[in-house]
């Protein structure tokens, strides 16, 4: 963490499922290092490799979520499957422009992206994160120590990538 | 630095489920037979998903279609490999699956191979052969039919698929859909 971060995670946007936790911290991540990339003048290829990655990675976490909430007959699934949908149509339409005009990463884009993962977070994940527990889930909210250790141990290989 | 394919935002894969490319090949093929499922009917949808883009790129390779087409399928099946493996590996940390070290240094190993690949590619230095796809197509089948099998038992038990005894209610066409943002 350093002063040039655009956002600092605190356990106060804990959700109380580690697993969707560790994921939104590495949205966390790949959103400051797209932050320090444009503030240091990276160059455009660098951000966008970012941004991608960021896209590829949020499709991911998406998908788990949605998942648990259709295995967990959540009631607000729809609503929340239609935010995930919009926010990576804006991305698409993001990309596709960097794609084909003369665009770059703006600051205000990345307040953009900040502000709805800080909103989407407190709003709509941590009401999902409290269905979690009320469907007799809890046991499932923290990982194990195996895990927690592989985790530690290992680099995500996905970031070799 | 690998170069960025706009393969991912291509409209003509979206939503489309490659049947109509299974048909067109007969040798070969990596097909989808009921042994290779699996608890978790999301997951069997990956694998067929996976296994459809395998075959579209054997077709690829092997019709000599050029090397922008063969690239473009091989980054999708990246892709969605990677994302494949992301999501499994996250079912498994969430329910506790003591076997989730040992699954996950074999989902590392043949990342590792695919992005070999992608190197030689990207460095002009090789081609995907049809070696590449055989072993990529065996190490499938016996990871399918072996460890997601062991990873499938363990699922059923959980409590989590206990909470979940309608899955099967995921309607059809959100089923063929699981890579539809590519
Ligand atoms: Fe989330
Ligand atoms: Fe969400
Ligand atoms: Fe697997």
């Amino acid at each position: 963490m350093s002063a040039t971060d655009l956002f600092k995670w605190s356990d106060d946007f804990s959700v109380n499922i580690q697993e969707v936790d560790e994921q939104h911290k590495v949205l966390v991540s790949l959103l400051n290092q797209l932050h320090v990339a444009i503030l240091e003048h990276h160059g455009k290829a660098t951000s966008r490799e970012i941004l991608d990655r960021l896209a590829e990675y949020t499709r991911t976490h998406f998908m788990l979520e949605e998942s648990l909430m259709r295995l967990t007959h959540y009631p607000g699934f729809e609503i929340h499957k239609q935010q995930h949908e919009e926010l990576m149509t804006q991305v698409q339409t993001l990309q596709h422009k960097l794609d084909k005009e003369n665009t770059t990463i703006t600051f205000e884009l990345l307040h953009f992206l900040k502000n709805w993962l800080v909103q989407h977070i407190n709003d709509s994940d941590k009401r999902f994160g409290a269905h979690f527990q009320k469907a007799g889930l809890g046991q499932y909210a923290a990982w194990t120590k195996e895990v927690e250790q592989t985790m530690k141990k290992k680099k995500w290989w996905w970031k070799f990538w | 630095m690998r170069q960025r394919t706009a393969f991912s935002r291509t409209p003509f894969l979206c939503r489309n489920n490659f049947r109509g490319i299974l048909l067109l090949t007969t040798s070969n093929l990596f097909l989808w037979t009921e042994d290779l499922s699996v608890a978790t009917q999301q997951v069997d949808e990956q694998h067929k998903g996976l296994l459809d883009l395998f075959n579209q790129l054997h077709a690829s390779i092997s019709e000599k279609r050029g090397n922008d087409t063969s690239r473009e399928i091989f980054e999708a099946l990246v892709e969605s490999t990677r994302l494949h493996f992301l999501f499994e590996e996250s079912m498994m940390r969430l329910t506790h699956y003591v076997g989730y070290p040992a699954h996950k240094t074999q989902h590392e190993f043949l990342m590792e191979q695919i992005c070999a690949v992608q190197t030689k590619l990207d460095n002009e230095t090789g081609e995907i052969t049809i070696d590449f796809l055989n072993s990529h197509k065996i190490w499938w089948e016996n990871h399918i039919r072996g460890s997601d099998r062991d990873f499938s038992v363990h699922y059923e038990q959980s409590e989590l698929n206990k909470s979940a005894d309608h899955e099967n209610a995921i309607a059809s066409e959100e089923r063929a859909t699981w890579w539809k943002f590519w």
